[in-house]
């Protein structure tokens, strides 16, 4: 018979996460407790006081949670986690909670892809350009919009941007083929 | 003096109500209505854009453009923290969290509903005591020191208790990376650059907005696309709700009374007020209401508390404005710049020979809250059906909109970097459960705390710690951090007295 205890279980993806940050919060609290030793007086206490005292927590809050993911698991424990976007159905058999994680995952690096896309264009092309550029890109792929309703969209975006630019003197960023070509144009 | 003002409070409406003038304060509400839905755009950027338009108009005409548009900002930013969980500026960030929730079960319309009738009633009852307390306000704003400045700042960060869902430890710790977030920058009290690493960027701290957008809007939109659906779930109808929203506001008419009142004193706090009153009103709404379990969850009181107290906020944030020239905040500070521009110069002449100035303003801000208010309730019923659009259609113009904002804070490329560290590791944290508002309260405390400790250290030493309002604001933290546990265990032992007397009758 293969029982698996809470010790053996693979841990969630959730569970994981959490306790990343939590390791990575209590280094940079050590790290910025040690940089505040380069501060003059007047401006290190409070710095270096709140940093140790992170620090000392973290540890705390660590310790707390292992425990607890000794004991029932931190999804079950923490109704905040039990909510995250990685926990699926607690009654899916492992297989299908690997195959829900590595799905969000998969999603979710995507998103994030077209985001850093759009960072990627705004700095090569600038913003009205790389906003035209993306929106076209993205209303067609992941909107699934038809040609016609992405080129309305795209038209109206544009020159709703425009128009708030002019009327709130808003300033847009540079761009790497600014050197050569205003691609920029405002109306 | 009574009579003084309120024959200047008579002359002052007339004067406004002129076509002209009340044209004017409605393109400043129109302005202030538009940018407030901007998510991350705020009172400063509005103010920048009309400071222009005043140059040859007379002072009540000035006033009715500038102050029409900072008063109802906090009337539209309710949009997008109800309907997309984004907030629309700095004081509808308390909003997100029982507005969102609200609208995902598809009550986007009751909440704004409420919101913008708490809104307008809110701003009437900031302007009303504005109007009441500014013949004695002088010497209250003076009795507050710097060791009081301090234990406000101390109460806003008391409300990580409340609002800390699930582990308070996990929300104790978010705080402190937000103190720490906020030391980042240039020192209040000393010439010295801290964890900046010598980036020109990081010298003067992470702008609040691009922080704000990316704690919460990124991953919020992320988290919905992964989903693939829209805000509000499946199956729910985009019923208009604005008249439960205004029953529910009537139905607890203490509680928008409250929020005023809490909101306007906040706001006369210099430094304090703008970013920190919608959390301390959610705090203590949270703590102070009955049957509470809700919160967090979409019950609507979490709603009404914060916006009536961020439109009331703004009356009270002119006081020291307008009686000391101490602008409270980046808005308050280029409508001073304003006033100058139009000839009147702040101080105690507000009280005096430029009292019909200071009555304009009082009822500029209690005209515009309603104004602002009747426009949003109108279009209501439409923009509610957003929370109905499936995310991928809708997301996309949002990110857009995002990093515009964002980039508008100080207009570095540091603002796109920073918003999208800040979103990586906050979709991390709402991936791993980790409280993200107490992280924000940190931010925009940590000045602050910092300045006013440092300050009270210097003057007083460690004596101020006796001071009575000291004690005052100190106690009332106690009751905040642990009020409901005095309670549950006031409530338990009564209960195991009762118990105990039923079985020895029996």
């Amino acid at each position: 018979m293969n029982i698996q205890t809470p010790a053996k279980r693979r841990m969630p993806l959730p569970t994981r996460i959490r306790f990343t940050l939590n390791v990575l919060i209590i280094i940079v609290f050590a790290a910025a407790a040690w940089e505040a030793g380069d501060f003059v007086a007047v401006s290190r206490y409070l710095p270096q006081s709140i940093t140790t005292a992170g620090a000392l927590i973290g540890m705390l809050l660590l310790a707390i949670d292992w425990t607890k993911y000794r004991k029932v698991g931190l999804l079950k424990a923490d109704e905040a986690i039990g909510d995250s976007i990685f926990a699926s159905d607690e009654d899916g058999s492992a297989e299908e909670t690997r195959r829900h994680e590595r799905e969000v995952i998969g999603r979710a690096l995507v998103i994030w892809g077209y985001l850093f896309l759009f960072l990627g264009l705004i700095a090569l092309v600038g913003l009205t350009v790389g906003t035209f550029l993306w929106l076209l890109i993205v209303l067609r792929n992941l909107s699934k919009f038809t040609w016609r309703q992405t080129l309305i969209s795209v038209i109206a975006v544009v020159g709703g941007i425009q128009l708030i630019r002019s009327g709130m003197n808003l300033i847009f960023p540079t761009y790497f083929l600014e050197q050569w070509v205003t691609l920029d144009f405002r109306m | 003096m009574l009579e003084t003002m309120f024959a200047a409070g008579g002359t002052a409406f007339a004067e406004l109500l002129q076509p002209q003038r009340i044209g004017w304060m409605l393109v400043g509400v129109t302005v202030g209505l538009l940018i407030g839905v901007l998510p991350g755009l705020g009172g400063t950027v509005g103010m920048s854009i009309l400071l222009p338009f005043i140059f040859g108009m007379d002072a009540t005409t000035g006033i009715a453009l500038l102050i029409g548009m900072a008063s109802v900002i906090h009337t539209s930013d309710t949009f997008p923290s109800v309907l997309i969980g984004v907030p629309g500026s700095s004081g509808s960030q308390a909003t997100i969290m029982d507005g969102y929730p609200m609208a995902k079960k598809g009550e986007g319309g009751r909440a704004l509903g409420a919101a913008f009738l708490s809104s307008a009633i809110g701003g009437v009852i900031g302007s009303v005591l504005l109007f009441s307390v500014i013949l004695v306000a002088r010497p209250i704003v003076l009795a507050l020191g710097n060791p009081e400045l301090f234990m406000f700042g101390l109460l806003g960060l008391s409300m990580v208790a409340v609002l800390s869902k699930g582990s308070a430890l996990a929300g104790l710790l978010s705080a402190i990376t937000g103190l720490l977030i906020g030391f980042i920058g240039i020192a209040p009290n000393a010439a010295q650059f801290r964890y900046t690493f010598d980036s020109l960027y990081l010298f003067d701290g992470i702008p609040l907005a691009v922080l704000a957008l990316g704690l919460f809007a990124i991953p919020e939109m992320i988290d919905l696309v992964i989903l693939n659906r829209a805000v509000a779930d499946e199956g729910l109808s985009a019923t208009g709700g604005r008249m439960q929203g205004v029953k529910d506001v009537l139905r607890n008419k203490m509680l928008v009374l409250r929020s005023a009142v809490l909101g306007t004193v906040v706001g006369f706090i210099p430094g304090l007020g703008g970013s920190v009153v919608d959390w301390i009103t959610y705090g203590v709404t949270k703590r102070t209401t009955k049957d509470n379990e809700e919160f967090g969850k979409g019950d609507v009181r979490g709603v009404i508390g914060p916006e009536s107290a961020n439109n009331a906020k703004e009356g009270g944030a002119m006081i020291p404005t307008l009686l000391f020239g101490i602008p409270g905040s980046g808005t308050t500070a280029i409508l001073l710049g304003g006033l100058i521009l139009l000839g009147i110069q702040p101080g105690p002449q507000m009280l005096t020979t430029n009292l019909d100035v200071t009555v304009t303003i009082i009822w500029t801000i209690a005209l515009a809250n309603i104004f602002g208010a009747l426009a949003c309730f109108l279009v209501t019923r439409q923009v509610s059906k957003i929370a109905f659009i499936p995310a991928k259609k809708m997301v996309p113009f949002l990110f857009v909109v995002i990093l515009m904002a964002a980039y508008q804070s100080t207009r570095y490329w540091g603002d796109f970097i920073a918003l999208m560290v800040v979103g990586v590791i906050a979709w991390f944290m709402k991936s791993a459960g980790w409280p993200r508002v107490p992280m924000l309260i940190g931010i925009v405390l940590a000045t602050g705390i910092e300045r006013y400790l440092h300050i009270s250290i210097q003057l007083h030493g460690f004596e101020w710690l006796r001071y009575p309002g000291v004690l005052i604001l100190g106690a009332l933290i106690v009751f905040i951090v642990f009020g409901s546990e005095v309670r549950d265990l006031s409530r338990a032992f009564r209960k195991g007295r009762r118990t105990s007397a039923d079985s020895v009758s029996n």
